[in-house]
């Protein structure tokens, strides 16, 4: 087959096909025979998941062989080098590694220590009995598979009752470790779903917002009060009445988490782009640049170290307005299954959640990293070899004294 | 085509956060012909870099006005581009697209932008640095840089606020030399604030001395060219120096003294 060309249809075509592919499926079922689709159920097993991610990677192999062969190829060198890779880092950064070492390890010995208390669960549970412990912390957690109502979409209601029994439904006994990972998988994507759609209406609006309004003197001096003012709101304080004006669905917490992003960017955006330093504003206006060609390319590029600050802070933003917003008042995601370990006052399933946040978080923050590091590559970088101390203020004159004092 | 600079009954007074009124320009008036370098000296504070301020249109006079040719000064334009004593060379663009800001700024078709950079570029001595970021220049380069795209823009006149100021002496002599080469090549008007007489002499046709704001003495700078050490040291440099610093109110004494 002909190679696509364009690099933007090809990720595009991709992702339409992730969708087509699913309905392709669906309605063969009756061709296929390993699923079953019947009066507009779709009842959902591991057979059409493996047809789905054949299908999914046929696109690649399709259009692209070669670069599908070579992205294979890369991801499979990047797995085999990991060893590698994390004794360097050892070498490298001992501390880092020696500090979780003896975190984890007093983690352990207080479990040992610790009174059990009178509740179900221990206060301090040991790592034991927070990953293995069939009446533990991860095992616990096949309780929020509990999808027995479905999903539905377009043309199509999902069934997922074949994938592995509802222990909320069926009992304790049906608890199964399948569910567990797909209790997992099944929060994470209704989270990272909310979070996505929400932050990315927030830093979208937040930036064109917070870049026009200081263009205008006028707009700028009105909207400054009002916008510190929404800034002081307590956003945690709204959840309810957002969910009491716009519902408790995806839309409200789109929403609430676009708006906690937005009003804080926008705040961001205009202290940055007013601490710009006047000279670099004054020096294109005499090189003949009018003020919106100003603006654009000095004072918005001019603001970009200070904005990507504020850009990063926000993803830690979105993702605590994510997990407060479902913690307080939904019934899916990962903030309401650390309700639902609350409620149990199981701390190791609080464990399990709180890791898995993390661990998402910190991949937000690489990526968002990553991507706002591109729009500083002219700042000088710190190769991050520079002591600090010896070569900083008084730590540093003091180590000189010393030198001397040696000599 | 250069135009004669106007400057008449020029006054800007600033009010001070006490509420005391300061007069930073005190009814300054003379006259630049075209292709004239013009050395601004004065003390610190005592309305220098205003002047050249107003004359660029970033400061509004309080009271007379600024002409170029017949056009009233009245806000910034490429027809008096500026070289700041800080460093405003665009930390986020490389070199050659430092010096082509103003081009592309007015719209200037790409392929005489091109054209007009790449001269620029040879004539400070930077076309191997042409796509290097300004961190990765010293400051003299960065100078070098600010100075192209001044001048690529192609004002007839040129305004310097102590550029060379932060600079190194053989930096600063360097650069001296590259300044004066382009003057020659294209018989621009420069206006030059410097608080330093030596470099006044080095560089100026005519030195304008300002004191408190008012404009105390038009020095004629007629001393032959290139100035070396020889022509700074002889009784013509020496008497025009005297006059300066006498105007400032500093001793030969204190002078030397620093």
């Amino acid at each position: 087959m002909r190679r696509v060309q364009s690099p933007t249809v090809f990720w595009i075509g991709w992702l339409v096909w992730f969708f087509a592919s699913a309905y392709v499926l669906t309605f063969s079922s009756g061709l296929v025979g390993r699923w079953r689709f019947e009066e507009g159920l779709l009842y959902l097993n591991w057979s059409f998941f493996v047809g789905w991610a054949l299908l999914f990677w046929a696109y690649p192999f399709a259009l692209r062989l070669a670069d599908a062969f070579r992205i294979l190829k890369a991801v499979g060198r990047i797995i085999l080098s990991l060893p590698r890779r994390l004794k360097d880092a050892v070498k490298n950064n001992p501390t880092f590694f020696i500090t979780w070492l003896v975190l984890l390890t007093g983690w352990q010995l207080v479990s040992l220590v610790a009174p059990e208390g009178t509740l179900e669960h221990p206060l301090v549970p040991g790592f034991e009995y927070v990953l293995f412990n069939l009446d533990g912390g991860l095992y616990r957690l096949s309780g929020n598979w509990d999808l027995v109502g479905g999903v539905n979409l377009p043309g199509v209601s999902l069934r997922f009752g074949e994938l592995a029994p509802f222990p909320s439904l069926e009992g304790a006994e049906t608890r199964t470790w399948t569910a567990v990972w797909l209790a997992l998988g099944f929060h994470s994507f209704m989270t990272l779903s909310r979070l996505v759609v929400g932050l990315s209406l927030g830093l979208v609006a937040g930036l064109i917002t917070g870049l026009a309004i200081p263009y205008w003197s006028a707009l700028r001096q009105i909207s400054w009060a009002p916008f510190n003012f929404l800034r002081m709101i307590p956003l945690l304080a709204a959840i309810p009445w957002m969910q009491f004006a716009l519902g408790a669905g995806l839309r409200a917490t789109t929403i609430f988490i676009g708006f906690g992003v937005w009003v804080t960017l926008v705040v961001a955006t205009m202290n940055s782009v007013s601490n710009v330093p006047d000279r670099f504003i004054e020096s294109a206006r005499t090189l003949g640049a009018s003020r919106l060609y100003t603006y654009l390319r000095v004072i918005v590029p001019g603001a970009m170290p200070e904005l990507r600050t504020a850009l990063l802070l926000s993803g830690g933003l979105g993702w605590s307005l994510t997990i407060a917003g479902e913690f307080l008042g939904f019934s899916t995601g990962l903030g309401f299954m650390a309700a639902a370990a609350v409620q149990e006052t199981n701390t190791a399933r609080l464990m399990i959640v709180a890791i898995v946040v993390a661990f998402y978080s910190l991949l937000t923050f690489y990526l968002l990293n990553k991507m706002f590091n591109r729009m500083v590559s002219w700042m000088p970088q710190r190769t991050g070899t520079t002591d600090i101390s010896k070569v900083a203020g008084a730590a540093g004159a003091a180590s000189a004294v010393r030198v001397q004092t040696q000599e | 085509m250069s135009k004669v600079v106007s400057f008449e009954g020029l006054w800007c007074v600033f009010e001070h956060r006490s509420g005391q009124l300061v007069n930073a320009l005190q009814d300054v008036t003379f006259k630049v012909e075209p292709g004239e370098f013009v050395c601004v000296v004065g003390r610190s504070g005592h309305g220098k870099t205003t002047l050249l301020r107003v004359l660029a249109g970033l400061q509004p006079p309080t009271a007379g006005q600024i002409q170029l040719g017949e056009t009233v000064v009245s806000g910034p334009g490429a027809d008096r581009a500026m070289v700041f004593q800080q460093d405003t060379v665009f930390p986020w663009l490389h070199v050659r697209e430092n010096i082509e800001f103003g081009l592309r700024a007015m719209k200037v078709p790409t392929e005489e932008r091109e054209s007009i950079t790449a001269h620029w570029l040879d004539a400070v001595g930077l076309t191997d640095f042409a796509d290097s970021w300004p961190r990765e220049l010293s400051g003299g380069m960065r100078k070098r840089v600010a100075l192209a795209a001044a001048m690529a823009v192609g004002s007839d006149v040129i305004l310097m606020d102590e550029p060379f100021g932060s600079l190194d002496y053989f930096t600063r002599r360097n650069l001296h030399e590259v300044l004066l080469d382009l003057w020659r090549e294209t018989k621009k008007t420069i206006f030059f604030v410097t608080h330093d007489i030596e470099e006044a002499l080095i560089l100026a046709d005519r030195v304008i001395l300002l004191a408190e704001g008012k404009l105390v003495d038009d020095i004629p700078v007629q001393l032959s060219r290139p100035r070396d050490e020889d022509v700074r040291a002889s009784t013509d440099a020496v008497d025009i120096t005297k006059t300066i610093l006498a105007h400032l109110g500093i001793t030969e004494e204190e002078a030397i003294q620093g």
